[in-house]
């Protein structure tokens, strides 16, 4: 899959695309929602991961856009600080699911690969 | 004469206030009445100096009436003359030992009244005996005559008045005395109500910033626990992931993974602990105790099956508590996890329901609390010897009054402790 993910904190970013390559997905990082919405204009994606809380604009301004620019794109909210608030903001914008950092690749992996996998797993 | 002096500086009208004034006044009217004694030991010396009677029955009859009136001084001076009038006609007769008797007998009269004001209870036995001793004197001596007699009954009536007007006195002195004590118990009484008012304010503002205190750090700590796990997940995810890699290359069932996957996820766990302290979750509604307790005891068995803690329960049937489920089931597992770590063999789970709140009580036969950390083990990072950071009973302490109720802690028996927690009825 053709992946692109959403995280100011290279630490982060850096390790999940390091472990979704591993896997075997072609990933394109980006370090804040401009950067992230220039890579969706530049070509499709199958999937995002990105996070909540970036500087300048947050995840859910993310999940506004790809809506309007790519509303099939499954995109799946990462956050270090996890409130329900959140979770019913960001599934309300159209995230396939909403996740606690720390997540395993092989959730999020599955997550975006099947569109019933939240609906199976809740 | 030095002897009127105090008397006439007096002011009459006004009473004794000072015992320096009572002893003052009880002289004047000794002396006076020494003097008015003298008096009439000359009248009856001369009782053919009629001028000299008349005079000193006038002064007497002034003195009763002044005495009657309360004024005491003045009465002093007037039996003073009264008594002064006379010596100029009669000091001078020829019956020698009669005088010598005569004088001896006003002297014991004279000395006995003014001893008599000084202690009144005594007035009247003191006054009977002089009368019956002068009038023995009279019968022994019956060449005295009438003059003499009646001179006499002047001089007791004068002293008699004098004696009374004083005992007047004295009782309105004592009940002026008595109205002050009262006035003064009565202000000391208002001082310490207000005292005790001001005391209760104190506290009672003192209860107020301790708990505004309380509120502040649980509210900073929300604050510190959300920047902590913000901080602390993203760097855990990251390690996540790298540790995932690496089960991909060298197998995921390596010792060293499962190790570090276990680190990872006891952070973790503690983050989300942390988190759960400040995080207030989903509305009220009813809550099944036996279910919640039921609920919590299956995650917490094993772990007091381990340390050797059987848990007993005495919980009505299908009690009903009211409130956050998730925050109760978070309140019931610190107090059984802390009750776990204290309990010695045995933990009791105790629930009742009274007309306005629910009460839950968790209790352990533990060594009890330390008396001195008393409210304070509600504190965030006060810990009273479990294996915590001390932060449990803090969350408890946060819940209990999110859901408008309180939590303390008592001594169970003559060992342990028992936290009690109460909910207010929906």
């Amino acid at each position: 899959m053709k992946l692109l993910v959403v995280d100011d904190d290279p630490l982060v970013r850096r390790a999940l695309t390091r472990a979704l390559r591993r896997r075997g997905h072609d990933v394109v990082e980006a370090g804040g929602v401009a950067e992230a919405l220039a890579a969706l204009e530049a070509g499709p994606f199958d999937g995002a991961v990105t996070d909540v809380w970036m500087p300048e604009r947050d995840g859910f301004a993310l999940l506004a856009e790809a809506r309007e620019r790519a509303p099939e794109l499954p995109i799946v909210v990462i956050t270090g600080l996890p409130h329900p608030a959140h979770e019913a903001r960001a599934l309300q914008l159209g995230a396939r699911a909403f996740r606690k950092k720390p997540v395993r690749a092989s959730e999020l992996e599955r997550l975006l690969e099947d569109p019933a996998a939240e609906a199976l797993s809740s | 004469m030095d002897a009127l002096a105090p008397a006439a500086s007096l002011r009459a009208k006004e009473l004794p206030s000072s015992p320096g004034e009572v002893h003052r006044h009880r002289v004047v009217v000794g002396v006076s009445l020494a003097l008015a004694g003298i008096g009439g030991l000359a009248t009856t010396l001369a009782p053919h100096l009629a001028p000299a009677h008349l005079v000193t029955v006038g002064l007497g009859a002034l003195a009763l009436g002044l005495a009657r009136w309360g004024r005491l001084s003045l009465a002093g001076v007037a039996a003073t003359a009264a008594a002064l009038v006379q010596p100029w006609h009669g000091l001078l007769t020829p019956e020698a030992t009669t005088t010598v008797v005569w004088e001896i007998g006003w002297l014991t009269l004279a000395i006995g009244v003014a001893a008599a004001t000084l202690r009144p209870p005594t007035l009247l036995p003191v006054l009977a005996a002089i009368v019956i001793g002068e009038l023995a004197l009279m019968a022994w001596n019956p060449g005295i005559g009438a003059s003499a007699l009646r001179s006499m009954a002047v001089l007791v009536a004068l002293l008699a008045g004098l004696a009374l007007a004083y005992a007047r006195e004295r009782s309105r002195l004592l009940m002026r005395v008595a109205e002050r004590e009262a006035a003064l118990r009565e202000a000391t009484a208002r001082e310490r109500a207000r005292a005790a008012e001001l005391e209760d304010a104190r506290d009672a503002l003192l209860a107020a910033q301790a708990e505004r205190l309380r509120a502040s750090r649980l509210a900073a700590l929300g604050e510190l626990s959300s920047a902590v796990a913000h901080e602390i997940n993203n760097p855990l995810a990251a390690a996540t992931w790298s540790v995932e890699e690496l089960e991909e290359v060298v197998g995921d069932d390596a010792e060293e993974l499962v190790a570090l996957r276990e680190a990872l996820e006891r952070c973790e766990a503690v983050v989300a602990r942390l988190l759960a302290l400040a995080e207030v979750d989903e509305g009220p509604g009813p809550v099944d105790a036996e279910a919640l307790i039921a609920g919590v005891l299956s995650v917490l068995e094993p772990h007091l099956e381990a340390q050797g803690v059987r848990v007993e329960m005495d919980i009505p049937r299908s009690l009903q508590l009211h409130g956050r489920e998730a925050e109760l089931r978070e309140l019931l597992f610190h107090l059984l996890l802390n009750a776990g770590d204290a309990a010695g063999a045995r933990v009791r789970i105790v629930g009742r329901v009274d007309a306005e709140s629910f009460v839950l009580g968790v209790e352990d036969d533990g060594p009890g609390v330390d008396p001195a950390l008393g409210g304070e083990v509600f504190r965030p990072f006060v810990s009273g010897g479990s294996r915590g950071p001390g932060l449990g009973l803090a969350r408890c302490h946060g819940i209990a009054q999110r859901h408008g109720g309180t939590i303390a802690h008592e001594a169970a028996g003559e060992r342990g402790t028992r936290f009690v927690v109460r909910l207010p009825a929906a």
